[in-house]
């Protein structure tokens, strides 16, 4: 398991083979179309997503190539989701993807099959989950087009709307960028 | 009545006389391909829509498997026949796929899985086909 994971260069690695593709507003980020056509995995929305017993708000199956997605959560958070997903599958399971997606940094993470499905307490499956939630936030919310956008309109609203994500999630960003106290 | 004229109402008259039945017949009798079979598995949970009335054109085709759908021929074939788009039948694709990967599993077989909202160690296929079962489509 490697130490240090930079988690914009993971993310700036995945959109240079895939793209961006955009929702009709064209600001936000159309991550269903980026999972679908440009990682070729299916995503399965799913009514009362529940696994053993535990409710989830998503779930990455790489074996089978699907992302399954809790269908009752709004669609911002169902975004979410879906980018978090996404960051497990770059992150952890990158041979999973194309063979092709990720040949300029093939080697610069590894995930021993002991890793995964550790307990949900252990240090190793939260720091999994933060770097999850980290990528996908630089997935939905760019620094930059975030700085840009709060700036121009000063309204937390308007920007989340934009992006396509919950205003709290934007909050969370913004003070990782230093926007808001 | 023209020479001509005459010509075209005998045209219509031996078209009328043409007897479709046996070719429907034989064609019914057509067994459904893998492709056919497949899409029979994943229709009981497809609520009507254009998805489901796409899924039933292609199962009536009567041809192909699943990995013809990523074949560059077929899918221009089936776009222009479905009057469809690229896009729609990725879609379609992968959710035959995800059908055909898990049904081709073994019931007990253990599926590796990282889940939002808590670990749960993976699960099986059989569990897994209960919940693509509530699949929604949209």
């Amino acid at each position: 398991m490697r130490k240090y994971v930079n988690i914009e260069r993971e993310l700036d690695a995945m959109l240079r083979y895939t793209g961006v593709p955009r929702l009709e507003n064209a600001i936000g980020v159309d991550v269903e179309v980026l999972v679908r056509t440009k990682l070729d995995f299916d995503v399965a929305y799913i009514e009362n997503l529940c696994i053993r017993g535990k409710q989830l708000s998503g779930a990455l199956i790489p074996e089978h190539r699907v992302i399954l997605v809790e269908a009752f959560d709004i669609w911002e958070r169902r975004r979410f989701t879906l980018a978090h997903e996404c960051a497990h599958l770059v992150l952890d399971f990158r041979n999973a993807g194309s063979p092709s997606l990720f040949e300029s940094h093939g080697d610069s993470f590894i995930c021993a099959p002991d890793d995964i499905g550790t307990t949900e307490d252990s240090p190793w499956q939260k720091r999994r989950e933060v770097l999850a939630n980290q990528f996908a936030a630089a997935l939905l919310m760019p620094g930059r087009l975030c700085k840009q956008l709060y700036v121009e309109n000063n309204s937390i609203d308007d920007c989340a709307g934009a992006l396509g994500v919950s205003r709290q999630a934007l909050q969370i960003r913004l003070n990782q960028l230093g926007l808001r106290a | 009545m023209t020479e001509r004229e005459d010509e075209l109402r005998q045209a219509v008259e031996a078209a009328q006389r043409f007897d479709m039945t046996p070719v429907e017949e034989a064609f019914s009798a057509i067994a459904l391909s893998p492709l056919g079979r497949l899409i029979e598995t994943v229709l009981p949970t497809v609520p009507e829509s254009e998805m489901r009335t796409t899924l039933q054109r292609i199962r009536d085709l009567k041809s192909g498997t699943l990995d013809d759908l990523f074949d560059r021929e077929f899918q221009s074939f089936l776009i222009s026949y479905l009057r469809t788009d690229l896009s729609e039948l990725q879609t379609i694709t992968q959710v035959l796929r995800t059908q055909q990967l898990v049904s081709a599993s073994a019931a007990d077989e253990n599926v590796q899985l990282a889940a939002r909202g808590g670990d749960t160690g993976g699960i099986s296929s059989l569990e897994l086909q209960s919940i693509l079962n509530r699949r929604r489509f949209t």
